[in-house]
């Protein structure tokens, strides 16, 4: 099983993406898709290099600058090009990590009426958070100004919410608190979140958790070599966020 | 092995007139520095100093009747930092906005970045017959007359032309990409960014490296038909960069695949000229010697003197100093004031965690609230080494005294980079001058004294330079800072960047548990002249009004050295506490003396502080001076950290409840200064 993380077109968390990918130990290979490389004038001929089972990373960050909305540009980009029916066809797995949300959002996948708008309270906003994840309360930054998530009636058969924000000091106005979704489509596994698990990949990341922190525990065999980002990403890759 | 570059920008001109696009642009031309040099770096982290008109100031006063409202000026400047930015997949990773009544004649706006390339990508290697390329965005009469513009006082005509562009980070992101694959392809033999001068000065620049360049306009691609040529050679238009090869097909090729346009101008050649043809005909040919050499050097006097300066100083009466029984009281205002206020609300608009890379982000502790010293950056390019790059910058423009103002800016920005991991023996400083007109002219009689200072300052850095025995890399100067006659105080920005120790060893910007014992080493000639409690107050407090002591210039450097050998042992003894691991937390002690550094450290954890002090004596909690720290330190090693550093004092031990407590008696309530410190960032102001 590899992995494909996305690239070009003013992605930018491609690096940090890839290294998180490679730290999990997931996957025979993590490739990059340059996405203007294969992106030829005939976009039927596209040779999307995939295979059975392969996981296609969308990372963070902005792409094509985002004048029109946040991930609207890349997601027809993609859906025109025929990315989405190779992930039909392939079952491939994707996670899609704040912009990478949006533009699995914007796709239609999570559901017609399912958007990500703009916060509410607004802006943009780059800090630390407190989110429940299916089993514990983890930590770890978002850095969005349009990650309010919204949905008409309920959510889609097989699309389920599996982290939420549990921080009172952030709020960007999400239904139900809701920052990421997970759907299971045929054997796709389909994940998507606001927050930044690729760059939480030890404790010390964390701007609470510190040196006296990692010496003390080390002296009493409690240390965790691994941050909360880096646990999360491995659950997902290995399917077990369900 | 990897080497990185760093470069700052001031970009205050264009802000005044179109604040977004000025900003914008300052930040993503600062990109192309870094992507310029060498054979071309990877730029990786940003920083900003924004210097603003005080919208506390008196509405009443005269302010020159050209110059855009304070808030548009502000809003739009932030915006633009905001997206040029964050849309560039750049970290901005640390900052200053700094308010003065005095930027009403122009916003300064200097934006920074650092870059990291390989060492064998350090050198250009530029040879005659090299193909010569303009890549990136197409030519349009955007950013004509933009050098032009800069150097000379605002005109209302300026506000309608084009000499400010709007940046395209997305534009750019492409390029880059792009360049990077093309350098590691080894596709490229020369490159140098298009900025100010548009081809007219990047390639006639490269021109200089084999004698010669000639190149071809007739086929530019530009946005609109029918540009002149020398709008072609001189545009500003942003995005561009012009790079030299010797496999040109290879380097299209690479080009067509990401998507990146390009131009193929002519050649690198050896004939001493810089040819430049037009549609078959010669639109220019100049000798080298002329393009390069023949501006004659200025030569300028000043008949300033360092006893009129000093008399000019000493002419403010001091004023009775606060009373401790007031202290929470002025302390609040202090907080409050837009000088001391929490910049959260600006900083978190700026992404400072793409790249992965931050290390000691901006803020600390479980509530982000302490705002950390310094940044620590991790080269990431080399998966099987752990390497850091630490950052400070410091500036003090407020201070009236030169020396004042020249030796805190130098000196912040080496505290801040120490608490970031700098290592002082691999540092190098950055200049960024921002300066009223120098120029003595019968309308002008002040320039006199400002042409002074401005000798006096590349006296101090000098001596600075040498007496630490870090060199000076880069800098840049903007000389003409005024606007119908208003001047701006004479900034000056130092930024330094070095190698840096691990994480581990380096401290964060807040207390973290109960009965820490918290330590502050005295700030070196520590007084309330220019403080912060001054600068609220409007008045002053004290009647020294000079840092260095000296009846002429011979004294004043003999005591300079003095203070500056005095400095360096500092920095050398606190950082071997760094870097033994020795110390946890620590703060510099800067804008708003020692009890503001020990307020803000509280904040992350929302923890209080037990003070040895029975009051809190206004002198030695609101003074300010040179390389000042508060700290704590790993619990079992105070014996060692007290031999490093003999002059360190106790101040306090941390207690769990949110409040300071002087000797039983007194209790502050921290949250309520909390709020007053927050209040701007939580109501909008930086919105």
């Amino acid at each position: 099983m590899n992995a494909y993380v996305l690239k070009g077109w003013g992605i930018e968390c491609d690096e940090e993406m890839k290294r998180a990918a490679i730290a999990s130990g997931c996957f025979g290979e993590v490739r990059e898709l340059v996405l203007p490389k294969i992106s030829t004038e005939n976009w039927a001929s596209i040779a999307w290099p995939f295979e059975k089972g392969d996981w296609v990373l969308l990372p963070g960050g902005f792409s094509f600058s985002d004048h029109f909305g946040s991930g609207k540009l890349l997601a027809l980009c993609l859906r025109d090009r025929g990315f989405f029916e190779k992930v039909n066809e392939l079952g491939l797995n994707l996670l899609g990590i704040c912009n990478g949300f949006q533009v699995l959002t914007e796709s239609g996948i999570f559901g017609a009426s399912t958007r990500l708008l703009a916060n509410a309270p607004g802006g943009f906003r780059n800090r630390w958070i407190t989110l429940k994840a299916p089993d514990k309360n983890i930590r770890l930054p978002v850095r969005h100004g349009e990650g309010r998530l919204v949905w008409d009636n309920d959510l889609p058969v097989g699309v389920k919410a599996f982290l939420h924000y549990a921080d009172e000091d952030f709020r960007n106005g999400s239904r139900e608190l809701v920052a990421g979704l997970i759907s299971q489509q045929g054997k796709s596994l389909i994940c998507g979140m606001m927050p930044h698990p690729e760059i939480a990949l030890s404790p010390l990341d964390d701007p609470d958790t510190f040196a006296t922190d990692y010496f003390e525990q080390h002296r009493q065999g409690l240390w965790q070599e691994e941050g909360a980002g880096l646990a999360l990403l491995r659950k997902i890759f290995n399917k077990e966020i369900l | 092995p990897w080497a990185f570059c760093i470069k700052m920008e001031t970009h205050n001109s264009p802000s005044a007139i179109s604040p977004y696009g000025g900003a914008s642009t300052g930040l993503v031309g600062v990109h192309r520095d870094i992507l310029g040099t060498g054979i071309g770096a990877k730029p990786f982290a940003s920083w900003d100093v924004l210097c603003f008109e005080d919208p506390d100031a008196d509405m009443n006063r005269p302010r020159p009747t050209k110059a855009l409202p304070a808030d548009v000026i502000r809003k739009g400047v932030l915006r633009g930092i905001e997206d040029g930015g964050n849309q560039s997949g750049i970290p901005t990773v640390q900052g200053s906005v700094v308010f003065d009544a005095s930027y009403a004649a122009k916003p300064l706006v200097f934006a920074g970045t650092l870059g990291v390339l390989g060492r064998q990508h350090v050198d250009k290697d530029a040879r005659v017959g090299d193909t010569l390329f303009c890549v990136g965005g197409a030519v349009g009469p955007d950013g004509l007359r933009g050098a032009v513009m800069s150097s000379r006082d605002l005109r209302a005509d300026d506000f309608s032309g084009s000499a400010v562009q709007v940046a395209q980070p997305f534009v750019q992101r492409c390029l880059t990409e792009f360049l990077i694959e093309a350098r590691d392809r080894g596709l490229i033999s020369t490159v140098t960014d298009n900025g100010a001068g548009g081809l007219a000065s990047s390639i006639g620049e490269m021109a200089q490296s084999t004698q010669g360049a000639a190149i071809d306009l007739s086929h530019l691609r530009t946005k609109f038909e029918g540009l002149h040529g020398w709008e072609r050679l001189l545009s500003e238009s942003q995005e561009r960069m012009s790079v030299g090869t010797r496999i040109p097909e290879a380097f299209k090729r690479l080009a067509n695949e990401w998507g990146v346009e390009w131009d193929e101008l002519g050649k690198l050649t050896s004939s001493k000229r810089f040819e430049v043809l037009l549609d078959g005909k010669n639109l220019i040919s100049l000798s080298l010697e002329f393009l390069h050499d023949a501006c004659p050097r200025m030569k300028l006097e000043t008949s300033w003197t360092w006893k009129k300066e000093k008399a000019l100083l000493a002419s403010a009466l001091a004023q009775n100093v606060p009373s401790a029984a007031t202290a929470f009281k002025t302390f609040a205002r202090l907080l409050a004031s837009t000088h001391l206020s929490s910049r959260e609300g600006v900083v978190r608009r700026f992404d400072h965690e793409v790249q992965g890379r931050t290390r000691k982000l901006p803020f600390g502790g479980r509530t982000e609230e302490s705002p950390q010293d310094g940044s620590l950056l991790e080269i990431t390019e080399d998966p099987t080494r752990e390497t850091f790059v630490a950052l400070g910058h410091g500036l003090a423009p407020w201070r009236k005294d030169i020396h004042d103002n020249v030796l805190h800016s130098l000196d912040e920005s080496v505290r801040q980079a120490i608490l970031g991991g700098l290592r002082m023996n691999e540092a190098g400083f950055l200049d960024n001058f921002s300066w009223p007109d120098p120029l003595p002219s019968k309308t002008r009689p002040q320039s006199e004294r400002i042409l002074w200072k401005l000798l006096r300052t590349c006296e101090l850095l000098s001596s600075a330079t040498r007496s630490w025995d870090v060199p000076f890399v880069s800098g840049k100067d903007s000389m003409k800072n005024n606007t119908e006659g208003f001047d701006i105080l004479e900034t000056l920005v130092v930024s330094v960047a070095a190698s840096a120790e691990s994480p581990l060893a380096v401290p964060h910007g807040f207390f973290t548990r109960p009965n820490d014992v918290v330590f502050y080493l005295p700030p070196l000639r520590a007084s309330l002249r220019d403080s912060m409690l001054e600068r609220v107050n409007a008045t002053t407090f004290t009647s020294d009004r000079c840092l260095l002591l000296g009846e002429n210039v011979t004294d004043l450097d003999a005591d300079l050295d003095r203070l500056l050998f005095q400095m360096k042992q500092r920095y050398e003894n606190v950082g071997e506490a760094v870097r033994r691991g020795l110390i946890r937390a620590a703060k510099d002690i800067s804008e708003g003396g020692l009890l503001t550094a020990a307020f803000e450290m509280c904040l992350g954890r929302q923890v209080g502080l037990q003070l040895e002090f029975e009051s809190c004596d206004v002198e030695t909690f609101f003074s300010e001076g040179l390389t000042g720290f508060v700290l704590t330190c790993d619990v079992h090693r105070i014996t060692e950290l007290e031999k490093l550093l003999p002059d360190m004092k106790r101040l306090g031990v941390v207690m769990k409840p949110f409040v300071m407590r002087w000797g039983r008696d007194t209790e502050w309530d921290l949250e309520k200064l909390r709020q007053a410190y927050r209040h701007r960032s939580t109501q909008g102001f930086w919105s």
